[in-house]
């Protein structure tokens, strides 16, 4: 930890500024602005922010957000993972699947909302959304990924006659899942934000985005602003969580032995 | 023997091999010398079944060791020999005659480009294989690491027999290495000789002056 802190002194201090840059910014628009109504007094916040902990409903929405989110993700993965595979393998269907995600990259996905909600309900309606968003980004990450895995290795493996199975788990899973880990804590803080916009708009019941939706209803900017800083939390601690995990999980990676 | 017949082989317009034959004696280190671009590599990548020709060429079990050592990163060094089918005991055997007994947990990366190459040529020496192919496998090494890692190929083929095709350009290490060097120029075969592997990188001979002749083109 100390040898931690030592390296990235100047990082954490520019990180620390930073944070102090957006808060004195914050106070300076609340005392210019001077109106609760619309901007949030910071120590209002504040105190919001952590009574929502000590609240049972706010623990049940958070975690159903977080659900639906992982729902989202896990789908999305699994889809990405499946498509950018054959994509690579067969250049057909890589070519089959170009103008899907692009359809879907460029989907008014609150638009789409509407449509989908039509057709499922408040409460599945953010995953579908959050799917549909998310997995072009996966699939684009992933199929990255695998080609990057070098041609000089497949050559080897060819050269060594290694099995479909052995090339998969022991050269391209292996390969890619240092930066897959990486991006997705990304993705996961991605699809908190989509999730909690989809639930904003689809009025769900026991999620953040539905507290969110009622806050605003009844003009409590405190408990808004608050529940925001939830979401931005959240995604941060995970987002950190799997930058961990992809730079001291994969001990080849790193050069100077123990 | 194995015997190499009728092969030809085209790139676009390039006419790398027309109806080229080669046998290859069993137990013994043929090298191919040639300038670069006449397609020694292309006759590796052939036998190893990477790429595709015509002619009667025989569906082998080749082992191939690379100009990298092109070691598998996320595997320890025992884990890349293990890979190829080698059993543990084997492959902690074959690191110990070579020196590396104590890198066998250590990851590729942390390894130096001569101890890298060196487990690449012990993968090779495991693998079960009818022909081992080097194609350059010094040529990225400094010289002092490029003689200590062909010593390294000459312990390892005292203990076992092999019958491998190496490519080079280097002059001094077909005169290290090979029974037969066979030169390769723009027609085909433009040399075919028998050799005693020297003891010593470099030094003067007949052998030495007639292949710098034949590949400067005289």
């Amino acid at each position: 930890m100390k040898k931690y802190l030592a390296e990235n002194a100047y990082n954490l201090a520019a990180s620390l500024l930073a944070v102090v840059a957006m808060w004195l910014v914050w106070i300076i628009a609340y005392a210019a602005v001077g109106n609760d109504y619309l901007v949030p007094s910071f120590w209002g916040t504040a105190e919001e922010f952590f009574s929502l902990f000590a609240q049972a409903f706010f623990w049940q929405a958070f975690a159903y957000t977080l659900l639906r989110t992982a729902a989202a993700f896990l789908i999305s993965f699994a889809l990405g993972l499946v498509a950018a595979a054959l994509g690579v393998a067969f250049a057909p269907f890589s070519r089959f699947l170009r103008p899907i995600i692009a359809v879907c990259r460029t989907l008014p996905t609150m638009a789409v909302l509407l449509l989908i909600l039509v057709w499922t309900s408040p409460k599945t309606a953010p995953i579908v959304v959050t799917v549909l968003v998310l997995f072009p980004v996966i699939y684009s990450q992933l199929t990255s990924s695998i080609s990057g895995v070098g041609g000089e290795l497949a050559e080897m493996a060819r050269a060594y006659r290694l099995t479909a199975r052995q090339k998969l788990s022991k050269i391209y899973l292996p390969q890619i899942a240092p930066v897959t880990v990486a991006q997705t804590g990304a993705n996961l803080s991605f699809g908190i934000k989509l999730t909690i916009s989809a639930e904003v708009m689809a009025h769900t019941y026991t999620a953040l985005g539905g507290l969110m939706s009622e806050a605003q209803t009844y003009y409590n900017l405190p408990r808004l602003a608050a529940l925001t800083l939830c979401a931005i939390f959240a995604g941060l601690i995970i987002e950190l969580i799997f930058r961990l995990i992809s730079r001291y999980a994969f001990a080849w990676q790193r050069r100077a032995e123990a | 023997m194995i015997s190499i017949k009728d092969l030809s082989k085209v790139y676009g317009d390039n006419v790398v091999y027309s109806h080229f034959n080669l046998d290859i004696e069993e137990g013994n280190v043929l090298c191919i010398l040639g300038e670069s671009g006449c397609g020694k590599s292309t006759l590796l990548n052939i036998l190893a079944g990477l790429t595709p020709c015509e002619g009667d060429i025989p569906k082998l079990r080749t082992a191939y060791v690379f100009q990298e050592p092109r070691l598998v990163p996320n595997l320890t060094v025992l884990g890349n020999l293990r890979l190829i089918g080698a059993d543990e005991d084997a492959a902690r055997q074959m690191l110990a005659s070579v020196g590396l007994d104590g890198l066998a947990s250590r990851y590729p990366r942390s390894l130096s480009g001569g101890q890298a190459q060196r487990v690449a040529l012990c993968r090779a020496f495991l693998f079960p294989a009818d022909l081992m192919l080097l194609d350059e496998p010094f040529s990225s090494l400094d010289l002092r690491l490029k003689i200590s890692v062909m010593q390294v190929f000459k312990r390892l083929r005292e203990n076992k027999r092999i019958t491998a095709l190496f490519v080079t350009h280097d002059v001094d290490e077909a005169l290290c290495l090979a029974d037969r060097i066979v030169v390769l120029g723009s027609g085909g075969i433009a040399g075919d000789f028998s050799n005693t592997p020297s003891e010593k990188y470099g030094g003067n001979s007949p052998l030495r002056e007639r292949l710098f002749a034949l590949l400067s083109g005289n």
